[in-house]
């Protein structure tokens, strides 16, 4: 008796080789597979090219007596690598094939005195390690020359403990998850939304209790973060995605400088065969829905907004230039969405016994919309974005690739009447990724070189530029005149007085009443303002990096087998900013009416009242980065697996004028992770994982802190009507100066502000994330895996911005050391379990199911601060002062307890070509913390948490269901066409998402909760509360008052949009696809 | 086998070792006076006691800096609330600010506040900015009632000629990540029409106002009705000044200089 092992079935075959339907071994004559054989070599090229990072592993050993099997010449095929990789088993018979592309592949063994073996349909996917353990059958036992292993290869990855989900082309092709951004088109890192512990803040997507800027994003294995925020800053669509790896935690050495997830995205490749698509998509706005609209309540001024329509367009062509040595791949696809803007004029009434503006039951203004008037715009966007990549084989062992990956953007709003502006804005955004890559073996592949060089280019206009082509400092139009925010309170001004009205507008805007002085339509009142005039403020950021990366990889037989690699990280990263107001001033009138500020303008002093204007400001904070690691997969006797590692980053970051603004020393991570399989089959691991992560930052506080920014201003006593070039002019001139009310100013009329910028504490200490993930993963049937992962983690010394001063003076510290002892340390502690089941796409379907227990809590959201949609990293306002900390550690808004995420397509053949395809979303998760929010003395509304964070409940669970179907006709063996629809939220639920959590206007001064004391109670609200409550929580400006409950918000926990949350999830949206391929 | 994991794990070492030399400390910042209001507590040296002039416990003083963008050398100005409320006459009723004074002689004012250059745009190896000041000196005429000015504010009242001079010498201010340019300390010879004293000025940022020593308090203190603290470093152990109104350091400059 004998047996062939196909990883993990462990049927045994007997000596007749009689195809066991479980295994599913047959035996072909030599000659039907010879030529299969030989046509699989004809159409893939005979030599080897390896690009990519995936491994298939394992060992061979002789059916007969069971020992292993030494110089086996083992050769992996598959259309996803150019050519064959070939390799030989050595003494203890073990095989690897690194360096390959993800995709499936034909695993060919051959060895005098044993029959040929062929292992079909193994699957690696990108960055992961399969085994695929072999026996083969000597000579001298009977039966068929060949033998064919049709059984399922497994699919655990045994190779590493990495959590996190690997998005394939089947995945983005079949699965509706995805929904466009606000150009309309589906990039890549949208993907992220598949995986586990991974949800969506206003930037992007946080991994495992994370913000969406602490993450590393690689594009063709080059960092496309923004150098200046941290969160992505590059657009693909995923059409010209390979495959993505989403990795939520617990990664090895050779990843760092994020505390949050890696996101590594491979772009298409050409091959030998001329293959290609073109494609359409089209989400008409008339069959999306709307959200609920958030209108501010007595705002005399109202903009709605609904989508119109979005298309995409796009080709994609791959294919060789030189068979057998160089291919190319190319794709191209712009994306036009349009919105349209609707706006509407309100009529205050005039009360005519108090003098003042009639209010509603509620206490808000009461208002009448002016009819006839609805103005109505389009905003359109539009995306280009293409790609190209050359692949060139040097020689068997040695190849190189040239990726150019793009995209330019443009959001328009023109002006169109909405206001008394000087003209409209564009965005124009862009993103250029350039990668040299190098793979080679040498010393019969025992060493592997990885290189690659990386240009990344990102060129945006936070706020946008003038529509009318005036360019920053130019002195003309839009960008040559300032803008005026007016504010008169005192005598409110009139919509009239300042736009060109119809005629019916300006009749409902007349005084309702003879003696009437106060305005029906106001342009400014009491929290009611309006700018006029040119564009304002200016940005125009140009950011690069260069990164050279390179691995050596050295594989040793010792004790087992080690997989040493070992590689250097640099990078330089540069933040170009182009910053001004228009008109080199931003005006803004006080709110008596009596004078108009310089309220911003770049300007320097060379004398008390020698004020030197900047019409632009143009800095360049840079850095640089140095990583090197070590590490070692060590296969102990191929039946443990110890993955050790260190890494080693070092940051400096220079500031506006280009000297040393801080430094990160001594990162030292360490990884350490240690598999077992134990069926040794590849088919199950257990694991354990310990690292340390160590954060790279952004450049933004480079500029931001570590820089200052002058500013210098007068106050000038006059009146500018309508005119905002008034400001810069003869009626607002020298004379006109008020003076400074200070007795010791060495000015006597200007105000300087921005000279100072933030020290940085000499002890400061770079900031890390520890985290310990356990888990275990089991095949259970072919295809099916199952797995459960437990994580946690926890920060080490973050940076921020603090004030030991109560606001006076502020430094960059570590919280809870060095010079701000005084203050918490920073917490933010992560708990996770994640049970996940898998179906691998194979018989035509696919599933991933998920369901995630988290647990967030501490004082530190992260680089994001998402109450306030703040992205400072490193200078947020959450430890500026010791008075902001109190009841601030508590459930993080990135708490949600569960998540659930379901994923699932099925493929139908029907027949003569003919197939359908279903695809189907569901996801769910319970909602975020709210707490009660007053305002703080210094820092102002919703900045102080009167009783402990997350008190105030949560939101509610947010649902979605998603479906997509196709229709696919393959007209001949080399032409297909499939028509598809999603429909995302397709039961259009509309849970609120954003909760307005400021409870009072007032100043309050954060309470403690007494043991057992109810928060509705505390505060006298809710149901229960009984006549007469008096709350113990008292006010910060006066603390022998008690808080008046009849000034709490009528707003409190009503859907908001306040801080770049939408306050509702997604409307439903369809669109309809087309897509020929070739 | 041995010798090439031994190779692998001391190459390692080696690489570590090297790598842990790369620190490279936190960078000396630009000399960044605050740029509001101190508090300087006068310690008299020399001098009648009493009188306009040696008769002061302190007076609130402002830095400022001139340095244009890139420029590898600065200025400041420095001026005390007594020389400005004789520049800026107080005693008026104007809409807007006080009343401006010209000195005939210096119709731009640029001698009013002590000027001169900074020693050097970074601080010292000891987080030391110094400055070599010019006097600052202004020389009034008398103003006769009238209503030529500010007419809707009822005009300008009679005022004496005055002269006042204000020397300050060793000017210096600390300038670290610890005390971001919120320590100053010089010897100041004021001058006023007859009289001179000089004092010996300790001043902190900001200038607090007090009456008792808890409003000075660094630390909030709810027990006394306060929420915040004074906005003061503990380092300074502030008292409250009664003659001066103002929150004063109980600790020295070259005390507060060996803090890091």
């Amino acid at each position: 008796m004998i047996s062939v092992d196909t990883n993990g079935t462990h049927c045994r075959v007997p000596a007749a080789f009689v195809p066991n339907p479980l295994e599913g071994v047959s035996v072909r004559s030599k000659n039907l597979l010879y030529k299969a054989a030989l046509m699989a070599a004809s159409v893939l090229a005979s030599v080897s090219y390896a690009q990519g990072q995936s491994v298939i592993t394992g060992t061979v050993t002789d059916a007969a007596s069971g020992k292993p099997v030494p110089d086996v010449v083992v050769t992996a095929t598959s259309p996803s690598l150019q050519g064959e990789e070939v390799v030989v088993t050595d003494a203890s018979g073990t095989y690897r094939l690194g360096q390959l592309p993800a995709g499936t592949y034909l695993l060919k063994l051959e060895k005098e005195s044993f029959k040929l073996f062929n292992r079909p349909d193994v699957v690696v996917h990108l960055d992961k390690t399969v085994r695929v353990n072999i026996q083969m059958l000597p000579e001298s036992v009977g039966g068929g020359d060949v033998i064919t292993v049709v059984g399922k290869p497994p699919t655990v990855d045994i190779g590493s403990t990495t959590t996190g989900v690997t998005v394939g082309k089947e995945f983005i092709n079949n699965v509706p998850f995805l929904r466009p951004s606000a150009t309309g088109v589906r990039s890549f890192e949208s993907l992220a939304a598949a995986a586990p512990q991974v949800s969506a803040d206003t930037y992007g997507y946080g991994f495992s209790g994370a913000t969406s800027a602490e993450n590393q994003i690689y594009l063709d294995g080059v960092s496309v973060n923004d150098p200046q925020t941290g969160v992505n800053g590059a657009t693909l669509p995923v059409d010209f995605i390979e495959e993505a790896n989403v990795i939520s935690g617990s990664y090895n050495a050779e990843y760092g400088r994020a505390g949050g997830g890696i996101i590594t995205a491979q772009t298409k490749s050409g091959s030998n065969e001329f293959h290609g698509s073109v494609f359409t998509n089209f989400t008409p706005g008339v069959l999306a829905s709307s959200s609920p609209q958030i209108i501010t309540k007595g705002a005399s001024v109202v903009t709605q907004s609904q989508l119109w329509n979005i298309a995409d367009f796009g080709a994609d062509l791959g294919g060789p230039i030189l068979k057998d040595r160089l291919w190319f791949y190319a794709g191209f696809s712009p994306t036009f969405s349009r919105r349209q803007d609707t706006r509407t004029l309100n009529a205050y009434t005039v009360d005519q016994d108090t003098g003042g503006y009639k209010v509603d039951e509620n206490g808000d203004v009461a208002t009448t919309e002016i009819a006839g008037y609805a103005k109505k715009r389009f905003r359109d966007n539009r995306s280009i974005n293409y790609i190209a990549k050359l692949t060139l084989l040097i020689n068997s062992d040695n190849n190189v690739s040239l990726s150019v990956i793009g995209s330019n953007e443009n959001q328009h709003t023109p002006n169109g009447g909405f206001g008394n502006r000087v003209a409209g804005s564009s965005v124009a955004d862009s993103s250029i990724t350039t990668v040299l890559k190098y793979s080679g073996g040498f010393f019969d592949k025992h060493f592997l070189i990885d290189a690659s060089v990386g240009y990344f280019r990102q060129t945006s206009q936070p706020n946008g530029l003038p529509d009318d082509g005036s360019q920053i400092a130019s002195g003309q139009g839009s960008a040559g005149t300032p803008a005026v925010i007016l504010r008169n309170a005192k005598n409110p001004i009139s919509l009239t007085d300042i736009e060109d009205l119809p005629a019916n507008v300006q009749a409902a805007c007349a005084p309702e009443h003879p003696g009437d002085t106060l305005p029906r339509c106001p342009a400014t009142a009491t929290g009611i303002t309006y700018t006029l005039g040119g564009f304002g403020f200016l940005q125009q950021n140009t950011m690069d990096r260069v990164q050279a990366r390179g691995s050596l990889t050295y594989l040793l037989s010792a004790a087992g087998h080690h997989v040493f690699k070992g590689g250097i990280d640099y990078e330089y990263d540069r933040y170009n900013v182009l910053k001004a107001y228009s008109g080199g001033v931003l005006g803004r009138q006080a709110t008596n009416g009596a004078s108009i500020a310089d309220y911003r303008a770049y300007a320097f002093l060379t004398g008390p009242d020698e004020v030197n204007r900047q019409l632009s400001v143009n800095v360049t904070p840079t850095t640089n980065q140095f990583g090197a690691y070590l590490q070692d997969s060590w296969s102990i006797f191929d039946r443990v697996t110890l993955n050790a590692g260190v890494r080693y980053d070092t940051q400096q970051l220079y500031d506006a004028t280009g000297k040393l603004g801080m430094a990160l020393n001594n990162m030292w991570s360490p990884r350490i992770g240690v598999i077992f399989d134990p069926t040794q089959q590849g088919r199950s691991k257990i694991y354990a994982n310990f690292a340390r992560y160590y954060q790279a930052m952004p450049l933004n506080i480079a500029d931001r802190a570590l820089s200052g920014e002058n500013q210098a201003s007068f106050t000038r006593r006059c009146d500018i009507g309508r005119d905002p070039n008034a400001i810069n002019g003869p009626a607002c001139d020298q004379s006109t100066y008020a003076p400074t009310t200070s007795l010791n100013a060495p000015s006597r009329f200007a105000t300087v502000t921005g000279q100072g910028r933030s020290p940085v504490d000499p002890n400061l200490q770079a900031q890390a994330k520890d985290e310990i993930v356990l888990g275990g993963e089991y095949e259970v049937v072919s295809d099916l895996r199952i797995g459960v992962t437990y994580t946690k983690s926890w920060v080490q010394n973050i940076i921020e911005d603090m004030s030991n001063d109560e606001g006076a003076t502020y430094f960059i510290g570590n919280p809870g050391y060095g010079l701000a002892t005084a203050f918490p340390k920073a917490t933010r502690d992560y708990d996770a379990v994640t049970v996940m089941a898998t179906k691998v796409m194979a018989d035509g379907w696919f599933a991933q199911l998920s369901y995630t227990w988290s647990y967030l809590r501490g004082n530190w959201a992260g680089f994001v601060r998402p109450e306030t949609g703040q992205l400072d990293p490193g200078s947020n306002s959450t430890f500026d002062l010791k008075s902001l900390l109190a009841n601030q550690t508590g459930p993080l808004p990135g708490d949600r307890t569960h998540y659930i995420k379901g994923f699932a397509s099925k493929q139908f053949v029907i027949s003569g070509g003919l197939s359908l395809l279903l695809g189907l979303t569901y996801t769910a998760s319970s909602g975020t913390p709210l707490s009660y929010l007053g305002s703080h003395p210094v820092y102002g509304p919703g900045e102080a948490y009167i009783l402990p964070r997350g008190s105030a409940g949560r939101t509610p669970w947010v649902h979605e269901i998603s479906v997509k179907g196709g229709v696919g006709y393959q007209i001949n063996k080399d032409y297909g066409i499939q028509f598809s629809v999603d429909v995302l939220n397709l039961m259009n639920f509309a849970a609120a998402t954003a909760l307005d959590e400021n409870l009072t206007q007032e100043n309050v001064l954060p309470y403690t909760l007494a043991a057992g004391q109810n928060p509705q109670e505390a505060l006298c609200i809710g149901g229960n509360v009984k006549p007469g409550c008096t709350t113990p929580v008292v006010r910060s400006d006066d603390i022998t008052t008690n808080l008046d409950p009849s000034q709490y918000s009528k707003n409190f926990k009503q859907p908001t949009n306040t801080s770049g949350i939408p306050a509702y999830q997604s409307p439903r949206q369809v669109r309809f696809g087309i897509k020929f391929t070739f | 086998m041995k010798t090439q994991i031994s190779f692998a794990f001391l190459t390692s070492a080696l690489v570590g070792g090297l790598l842990s030399s790369c620190y490279v400390a936190q960078p000396a910042f630009e000399c960044s006076p605050a740029t509001t209001t101190f508090a300087g507590k006068y310690t008299l040296v020399t001098g009648t006691e009493g009188g306009a002039c040696a008769g002061l416990a302190g007076e609130n003083f402002r830095i400022q800096k001139y340095q244009a963008p890139g420029a590898t050398s600065a200025t400041v100005a420095v001026l005390a609330s007594g020389m400005g409320a004789v520049t800026r006459v107080k005693n008026l009723d104007v809409t807007g600010g006080p009343f401006i004074r010209i000195d005939p002689t210096d119709p731009n004012y640029t001698k009013e506040s002590a000027r001169g250059p900074l020693a050097g745009i970074a601080a010292d190896t000891n987080g030391v900015c110094s400055a070599t000041l010019a006097p600052g000196e202004q020389t009034y005429p008398a103003i006769q009632q009238h209503t030529k000015d500010f007419p809707k504010d009822g005009g300008v009242k009679d005022l004496p000629a005055t002269h006042i001079k204000y020397e300050w010498k060793n000017f210096r201010f600390l300038n670290s990540a610890r005390f971001p340019g919120t320590v100053v300390n010089a010897t100041l010879e004021i001058t006023r029409d007859t009289c001179t004293a000089t004092y010996n000025v300790d001043g902190i940022w900001p200038a607090i106002g007090c009456e008792t020593d808890e409003d000075c308090n660094p630390n909030a203190n709810l027990d006394a009705g306060r929420v915040q603290g004074s906005g003061l470093s503990l380092d300074y152990a502030p008292k409250c000044d009664t003659d001066f109104g103002e929150c004063v350091p109980t600790v020295s400059f070259d005390t507060l200089s060996k803090l890091k």
